[in-house]
């Protein structure tokens, strides 16, 4: 059994607005285990991001309360002092692979020291062996020397992307977020990024936390995949299970929505839309879009269920309820 | 970002080169490649304090003519016009030993067209007890012979003014009266009497001889004569009413105008450019002060405020640059450059950033200064001539420092002098187009840089 790498319990993100508080991210608690991929889908605004930068205590500026408790190799660092956590852990033990290649990189400085950069200004690394290190982890993502010294516009999409990838793998973190890495690429470039990311992850032993709404693009990678919805995982399994026995209702349509190549179906849309999360609906979160609803999901709020092994869903389809 | 190697196009040379396709780029670059040039050749064949000193030495230009037009401009008047002549070379004949009386004799061949503006006789001698007397006569074409003057000389070192005296006028008008046998029908002037000819009011063109009759009180006594007959026409850009060259004022006054705009246009631009960052980075507090103080700093009357400032202090125009920078810390600029740094703040890149802990002074200056820096050049650029005509705005109302020779200073003397009235056209016209050419250039270098860093303006 590998160890656990990660471990979130009970993690609630909270942002300050206008209209009261929003509950970005709700009592989330998942474990990651050593060289596992764990894909996180879920629509546009269902808290994947605010998950993603949470792991990393990169909050925005408006928020509200951040409570719970992450475990790093057994380490609780969200009561760390940001200061501690900007040295020991973040960059060092876990990063980030962020939204959108075009805008991440800095369109002034070259490659090299664009992947240096970490190492320069988060271990004070001197100019010529952090550029040395640069090169050899763009190297390793597949980008030839050659093109170290140039500047990111003359990059196409998908090389920028690597650099974006280098760029988190260069500290030699053991944790990598990825969030949306191949989202604003074509679908010949997703495919290799995808199986760059599947060697890097078998050469470094990486654990990622794949981010993603493309359930297709998650097949690829995940060995789990977790669900979200309105801030909240609402389900979480082997990727096996989550394709083949869906348990919540939600995965269920959401499946349901996708085309897949085996077999013929007609495809449902969910109807509706996300909630809103200052005034979330009672009970099941997704009660209102739910074509399963009874009437014990509008009253009270789901517990998590275990539904098999290591297959757990917020749902009471397939429960006794009492 | 030091020792960090540019790919070939992005380096100085590959930026000039840039420059260089476009027409106007070779233009603008030509001009100012041919100010710098004039400007390092007056700032080594003369250091800048010495020519300043000399500058603002009344003394050191008694040689030269008064409000004379340039050489060249003469040649558009279709006259020969006279340049300063200066007698050298005397025939010195002994009249007597007993009381030591020596002749100086002048030829000369006056062959313009027109009269000279002036007649100095500079006078440098040594004596015992008194002053050596002159007695000065003037031989013309016709043959005449007229005494000037006779005149004890005042001090050791004098000068004989010989266009002002009257009585050398009143002489004339007697010479004409008794050449033409009546009153002369026109105006007699020292010049047209020594130069004129009897019945046309035309310069006679000839031969004239200047005798000088010295007699010495002592037979150890010596003197030095120097006369000059004085030009209209002096030089390339002529001179102003105190008979300075104006050529040096605008040599060493074009690159303190350069100075002074680049100076003001460069850090102007670059302060504010620190005070958006910061105010868009930082946010809250920061950013609401530094709002609130632009607000305040633009409704701020700049000019009637820089000439109070320059009346009641006197400053010189290095100190008024200092106060410039001050009076425009919080410009308008602020205002669009933290537009610009609220949209790239919310870049990923700068995210990513901040993620693996860059520090707010490197994203600040690593991140976001040189994203937002290619809009805000062309207008760096385009701005350096405004600050240049401030400065001679301000000359022009008086409140700069005298001393300094700029471009504006030259304007003003002109304006003050009336040149325009009196017709001194090339006065203002030389200073003023030094300064249009200086603008022009910049705004055309201005425009090819916003071609280059904006793609969407580029020729094709």
């Amino acid at each position: 059994m590998a160890n656990t790498v990660l471990k979130l319990n009970n993690f609630t993100v909270v942002y300050k607005t206008q209209q009261g508080p929003l509950e970005a991210v709700r009592n989330v608690s998942f474990e990651l285990k050593e060289g596992e991929t764990l894909a996180i889908v879920g629509e546009s605004g269902c808290g994947k991001s605010s998950l993603a930068r949470g792991i990393l205590r990169l909050f925005p500026r408006n928020l509200e309360k951040a409570s719970g408790e992450i475990y790093i190799n057994e380490t609780e660092v969200l009561s760390l002092k940001e200061e501690d956590f900007r040295k020991n852990i973040r960059w060092s033990k876990i990063s980030m692979v962020f939204q959108g290649a075009m805008n991440s990189l800095n369109p002034i400085l070259k490659i090299v020291h664009q992947v240096a950069e970490p190492l320069i200004v988060h271990f004070g690394m001197e100019k010529t062996s952090a550029y040395k290190r640069a090169k050899e982890i763009l190297n390793l993502v597949g980008i030839s020397e050659s093109f170290a010294e140039r500047y990111p516009f003359e990059l196409s999409g998908g090389m920028k992307q690597r650099v974006v990838i280098a760029m988190a793998l260069v500290t030699r973190p053991n944790i990598v977020i990825l969030d949306e890495p191949t989202s604003a690429l074509d679908v010949i470039t997703q495919a290799n990024i995808m199986n760059l990311l599947k060697v890097l992850k078998k050469e470094l032993n990486l654990s990622y936390i794949f981010i993603t709404h493309d359930i297709a693009t998650a097949s690829e990678l995940a060995d789990r995949v977790a669900v979200m919805y309105a801030g909240e995982i609402v389900e979480i399994s082997p990727s096996e299970k989550f394709y083949n026995s869906p348990a919540h209702g939600y995965t269920m349509m959401l499946l349901n929505s996708v085309p897949t190549l085996k077999t013929t179906k007609k495809l449902k849309s969910i109807p509706g839309s996300p909630p809103s999360l200052i005034n979330p609906p009672s009970g099941c979160r997704f009660h209102p879009r739910c074509q399963y609803v009874m009437d014990i999901c509008r009253e009270k709020e789901p517990p998590m269920f275990k539904k098999d092994e290591e297959h757990y869903a917020k749902c009471y389809i397939g429960e006794s309820h009492e | 970002m030091d020792n960090m190697e540019f790919t070939s196009s992005y380096s100085l040379k590959g930026i000039l080169r840039e420059v260089l396709r476009y027409k106007t780029g070779v233009f603008s670059l030509l001009i100012f490649a041919i100010l710098i040039l004039l400007s390092v050749y007056a700032y080594l064949s003369m250091p800048y304090d010495k020519a300043k000193e000399l500058w603002n030495d009344s003394q050191a230009w008694l040689k030269y003519p008064r409000n004379a037009i340039p050489t060249w401009l003469a040649f558009f008047t279709g006259k020969n016009l006279p340049k300063n002549i200066y007698l050298k070379d005397p025939k010195i004949e002994s009249v007597s030993e007993t009381p030591k009386i020596v002749k100086y004799v002048y030829d000369i061949n006056y062959t313009y067209d027109d009269f000279p503006s002036e007649f100095n006789i500079f006078l440098n001698s040594t004596f015992k007890n008194n002053p050596p007397n002159l007695r000065i006569y003037w031989i013309n074409p016709y043959g005449d012979r007229i005494l000037l003057f006779e005149k004890v000389q005042r001090a050791e070192k004098d000068i004989f003014y010989i266009g002002n005296e009257s009585s050398i006028e009143q002489k004339f008008i007697e010479y004409y009266k008794e050449k033409l046998g009546f009153y002369p029908n026109f105006p007699v002037t020292v010049m047209r009497g020594l130069f004129g000819e009897t019945e046309n009011p035309k310069v006679n063109k000839g031969n004239y001889k200047l005798e000088i009759e010295v007699q010495f009180a002592d037979k150890s006594d010596t003197i030095e004569i120097e006369p000059i007959i004085y030009g209209k026409v002096y030089g390339v850009a002529g001179t102003d009413h105190l008979r300075r060259p104006l050529e040096l004022g605008i040599l060493y006054g074009t690159p303190i105008d350069l100075a002074f705009g680049l100076g003001a246009s460069l850090s102007i631009t670059v302060i504010q450019l620190i005070l958006a960052t910061v105010s868009g980075w930082y946010g809250g507090w920061v950013d609401n002060l530094i709002q609130r103080l632009t607000e305040i700093y633009m409704l701020l009357p700049f000019l009637p405020l820089m000439i109070m400032i320059s009346l009641f202090y006197k400053l010189t125009i290095w100190q008024l640059l200092v106060v410039l920078i001050i009076l425009s810390l919080f410009g308008s600029g602020i205002k669009t450059q933290r537009a610009m740094v609220l949209q790239v703040k919310t870049l990923p890149y700068i995210e990513a950033a901040r993620t693996y802990g860059a520090s707010n002074m490197r994203i600040v200056f690593l991140y976001i200064i040189p994203k937002i820096l290619p809009p805000v050049i062309p207008g760096l650029i385009i701005s350096i001539p405004a600050y240049i005509f401030l400065e001679a705005i301000l000359s022009l109302f008086g409140v700069l420092d005298p001393t300094e020779p700029t471009l504006g200073r030259i304007i003003e003397e002109a304006f003050q002098n009336g040149a325009l009235y009196k017709g001194f056209y090339y006065w203002v016209i030389e200073p003023s187009l030094i300064i249009v050419l200086l603008a022009i250039s910049f705004a055309l270098l201005g425009f090819v840089i916003d071609r280059i860093v904006n793609p969407r303006l580029k020729e094709v």
